[in-house]
């Protein structure tokens, strides 16, 4: 019989997730409300069609289906904390260790989500922040069942055959990693681990040549993980939650029953510093995604408390939203000097251009449509589409006189779980183009919007092209004469601006 | 991963369908005398007898549906607001109907009475198309790609397969574009496409050998690029370009895409040599195209003297509405393998003096008859699929008279076309629906060179076009499917490649 005092030890380590989700909340809501943004999740069958089209695609498919409630930061974060309280009860009924070290994994778990920084707007894997979570449940739920089948028949040989032919192809490299870690500690010596290394190897290689054509050979034991390579360039640190995780589960499956209490505190202590460590704390990206979300709402005195509010040297991303908030509250001229300007690089192991994460919406606000739209078609191409860009490209179709392309993107929207009212607001403006002209946010970039054309590029360097726009040509109306003379000193020191 | 979902998607259909077709029309209704409203556009239109079920949605508001597609005492019922005719009934109807029309009547529920809406007609035309189609898949976006196919459809039911896919040899630090897939007289056998960048190359596939090339060289302006297979000999004829890109900043069109150099070389598929056709001073030649019998090659080409003293893209990007292209021809004599006096064809100079045109005429694809020219003309430039003023166009060649191809033009922009193999039909790029996404339309054209009424490419599920954010890209008409796999596609292109040889 366990006393009070056991069972509070036995029960206290379950308060990991609550942790965990009380610390996304105070402190990564905007991180997350632009993680579903940067996101989406249609709920029709072409969708799952299209997420099955890889190995893992149930896994990324559920993932992009969780990540939408963070629209709701709140929601998201629960649903993860509740994900993670499931995965600490398997992790301790499958290795049969204590809490305290089924709440490790919880911690990486959560750096995945908190040291992504940037990453939020390059990762290539859809549902990023929900699939380790899942993956890793699958994971230990499917060695908790291997180690829990009778073992006549071979029966927990063919769990392993049957685990990589159905698991692979739903679950990607997760359902390899299960039967790796079922092989550690094999139920049959000999036939457990032979079949674990030949299905291991081959069925990645059979699904290659037989099912799937969108994964390169070298990825394809590698499925439904992220990689952090962008541009050419390796984020090393960026793989240490995953690396630690797999190093985990590996200990776990290999460890004795009894490890001592000290080295169990001290594996804690460790995770949580290193949680502490690698946690984002990027003040000018928090700000950004701050302002981003300020903007969504149009909340023009906010961004600018949020800008001021800045303890270092802010990114031009921010400037830039400042410029904008000041713009629409008529000023800029006049009250652009109490303001410090900040030249920050983005932290980020890579060059983060402004196109890619601000931009877009910004090319809309100061008039410019077709980049805002040109952004948002590259970017869904290349990292994926997002609810984000959908939403910009019905704005730029309304503005641009396209309403079927509009009707094209408010459709998709309509599809979604958050969005969809969204949707059916802007869909009245399709088949009411006048009733834009009461919207505050339409009302405020139609002066922007110029006659003139001009065929040339930005060369991914929005704000050097946005100088040379506004202070080429005065413009027509009083809004663009504004930003013309406002932007006429910093044209011949525009490169000043370019991002590196 | 595909088959699964396919398995699984098809057990649905099959349940969707057979639980949708057993319904009876209702015994009272009212008549409405408009057209229910369809995506895609059915109504009206001319298939080919061997066509895929014309699924469609209606998008009238209505609690329940039912659609009646009758022809010669054969009727087909299909419930529900999605319309999901099954394949080997819908054949069996069309067989019936081939050379006559199908009947279809579309009821519409609501509040509980049943409303037939104006009924339309599908004419059945007894002339076949060829069964297969192949094209690109890819987001119309403007520098990035990501994730883009060739894939073949089955016309005459919704199989639809990948043949090579990009992401194969692509990764995070290199990624690879494909394109100009091309065919022989729609032979599967003898086909081209191109990878750029990452493991870059030509594959041209001949008779069972797949070979990758290496084809460019210091005499070339560039690798070449839009192909055109002789319609018998190892020859493949294609354009050297210097393509450029700029973004509009307020226009529409939003992008424009031209050349500010280009040229015309032969390639021999057996020698691998090439050897150059056309390259003229201040003269963009583009687009080849062979005439039916392989004896003229038809390209367009457009006259354009830079002011400055070399080639200026900033002067180019100013001037890109002065890029107006002819179409023209010239002589081939295959036992020399040599070319002619160029000719211009579209438009047809009155006094034979050379017509500089003002506007521009690109694509052009002659009807295997050889008696149609049919091409796209815009304004100007040579990248019509950006422009929404280009269409379709229609030259006699025996009269020299061009006509638009009114029947299948739209305020959007239609492109890039292909002749069936008996001439009957086209199949042709359009942007209709939205001005974004290119869909493939057909259209029958009879000996006189009518068109008729174009129709979407069929889906099993008609709400597939509406949600894909991708466009179909260079529709080619095959007669068979490609056998060759995407993974030995892509293990082809690992490979080192062929380099190529120039005959002076």
């Amino acid at each position: 019989m366990k006393t009070d005092g056991q069972q509070l030890t036995r029960l206290l380590p379950y308060a990991a997730p609550l942790l965990a989700f009380l610390a996304l909340t105070a402190l990564e809501a905007d991180l997350l409300w632009n993680v579903q943004e940067q996101s989406l999740f249609l709920h029709t069958p072409l969708f799952f069609r299209q997420a099955m089209l890889a190995s893992g695609g149930l896994l990324t498919w559920a993932g992009c289906y969780l990540t939408q409630f963070f629209f709701y930061p709140a929601l998201g974060a629960a649903l993860l904390a509740l994900l993670w309280t499931l995965l600490m009860m398997l992790l301790s009924k499958t290795f049969r260790l204590s809490p305290l070290l089924a709440s490790i994994p919880v911690a990486l778990l959560l750096l995945a989500v908190t040291a992504q920084g940037y990453w939020l707007y390059f990762l290539k894997l859809p549902g990023h922040c929900f699939v380790p979570t899942l993956g890793a449940t699958l994971c230990a739920a499917l060695v908790w069942a291997y180690r829990s089948l009778p073992p006549h028949h071979h029966l927990p040989t063919l769990f392993i055959v049957l685990t990589t032919l159905v698991g692979y192809p739903l679950f990607g490299s997760y359902a390899l990693a299960a039967v790796v870690l079922m092989a550690v500690k094999p139920r049959h010596r000999l036939a457990d681990p032979l079949a674990a290394v030949l299905a291991v190897v081959a069925v990645p290689l059979l699904s290659y040549h037989t099912l799937y054509h969108a994964t390169p050979l070298e990825n394809i034991y590698w499925t439904a993980l992220p990689i952090f390579v962008h541009n050419g360039m390796v984020d090393a640190w960026a793989y240490a939650p995953y690396a630690s995780l797999t190093a985990w589960f590996l200990l776990a499956a290999l460890a004795p029953r009894h490890i001592p209490a000290w080295l169990q505190t001290t594996l804690l202590v460790l995770t949580l510093a290193g949680v502490v460590r690698g946690w984002n704390h990027d003040d000018n990206l928090h700000r950004e995604l701050t302002m981003r979300r300020q903007l969504e709402q149009q909340q023009w005195q906010p961004m600018l408390d949020t800008f001021s509010q800045a303890s270092g040297e802010s990114t031009r991303a921010m400037c830039l939203m400042r410029n904008l908030a000041l713009q629409r509250q008529g000023r800029l001229s006049t009250h652009v000097n109490n303001f410090r300007e900040g030249f920050s690089r983005p932290q980020a192991p890579f060059p983060v251009h402004m196109v890619h994460t601000v931009g877009k919406a910004l090319y809309l606000q100061f008039g410019i449509p077709n980049y805002c739209y040109r952004w948002c078609m590259e970017d869904g191409v290349e990292y994926g589409w997002t609810a984000e860009e959908l939403k910009l490209m019905t704005k730029c179709s309304l503005i641009n006189g396209e309403p079927a392309a509009a009707q094209r993107y408010v459709s998709l929207l309509k599809k979604t779980l958050f969005h969809r009212s969204w949707a059916r607001h802007y869909e009245a403006y399709i088949h009411r183009p006048s009733l834009m002209a009461q919207d505050a946010e339409f009302r405020a970039i139609a002066p922007l919007l110029r006659q003139d054309d001009f065929l040339t590029s930005d060369q991914s360097q929005m704000e050097p092209f946005l100088i040379e726009h506004f202070a080429s040509s005065p413009g027509e109306t009083q809004q663009q004469q504004e930003l013309a003379r406002f932007y006429l000193p910093y044209y011949f020191n525009r490169f000043k601006y370019a991002e590196q | 991963m595909k088959g699964f979902s396919s398995l699984l998607l098809h057990l649905f259909l099959l349940c969707t369908v057979l639980a949708s077709c057993r319904q009876s029309i209702p015994a009272q209704y009212a008549q409405a005398d408009v057209l229910p409203k369809l995506y895609p556009d059915y109504a009206d239109v001319t298939v080919p007898v061997n066509i895929a079920p014309l699924c469609f949605e209606v998008f009238n508001q209505a609690d329940a549906a039912l659609t009646r597609f009758s022809a010669a005492g054969e009727e087909l019922l299909c419930s529900g607001l999605k319309v999901r005719p099954d394949v080997e009934t819908w054949h069996r109807l069309l067989a019936v109907a081939r050379g006559g029309e199908v009947s279809v009547e579309v009821f519409l529920k609501k509040d509980g009475r049943w409303t037939r809406m104006k009924p339309f007609a599908i004419s059945v035309s007894p002339d076949s198309i060829d069964p297969w189609l192949c094209y690109r898949l890819i987001a119309p976006s403007y520098v990035s790609y990501e994730q883009l196919t060739i894939n073949q459809r089955c016309l005459e039911n919704f199989t639809e397969q990948v043949i090579a896919d990009n992401m194969l040899c692509s990764n995070e630090s290199g990624g690879q574009c494909i394109n100009c897939h091309s065919f022989q007289q729609g032979n599967p056998d003898r086909m081209q496409l191109h990878a750029r960048h990452a493991h870059g190359g030509t594959l041209i596939a001949y008779d069972g050998v797949l070979q990758k090339l290496l084809m460019q060289h210091d005499s070339l302006l560039s690798a070449p690029v839009y192909p055109a297979w002789h319609p018998s000999m190892p020859l493949i004829a294609y354009s050297c370009n210097k393509t450029l890109q700029g973004f509009h900043t307020s226009d529409i069109n939003k992008i424009e895409v031209f050349d500010a150099q280009s040229s015309l070389v032969l390639y021999d598929v057996q020698k691998h040599e090439v050897s150059t056709i056309e390259r003229l001073p201040d003269e963009m030649a583009t687009f080849p195209t062979w005439s039916p019998d392989g004896n003229s090659l038809y390209y367009c080409s457009a006259h354009f003297a830079y002011q400055s003293d070399s080639i200026d893209l900033e002067e180019l990007s100013l001037r890109t509405k002065e890029l107006h292209y002819a179409i023209f021809r010239r002589p081939f004599h295959p036992a020399t393998r040599s070319f002619g006096p160029r000719e211009q064809v579209v438009p047809l100079p009155a006094d034979g003096d050379s017509l500089a045109p003002d506007f521009s005429s690109t694509l052009p694809r002659i009807s295997p008859d050889g008696r149609w020219l049919l091409y796209t003309q815009g304004s100007y430039g040579s990248f019509h699929i950006w422009h929404r003023d280009a269409d379709l166009w229609l030259s006699d060649l025996t009269t020299g008279h061009s006509r638009p191809l009114a029947e299948c033009n739209s305020p959007q922009a239609e492109s890039y076309h292909a002749w069936s193999s008996n001439g009957r039909w086209i199949v042709f790029s359009s942007r209709r629906h939205d001005g974004v996404f290119t869909r493939p339309y057909f259209a029958h054209i009879d000996a006189d060179g009518n068109a008729s009424k174009p129709f979407e490419l069929p889906q099993a599920d008609p709400d597939l076009h509406l949600q894909l954010l991708k466009s179909y890209n260079v529709p080619e008409l095959m007669r068979r499917p490609v056998t060759i796999t995407p993974q030995q596609f892509a293990a082809k292109l690992k490979e080192q490649g062929t380099t190529i040889t120039y005959q002076r």
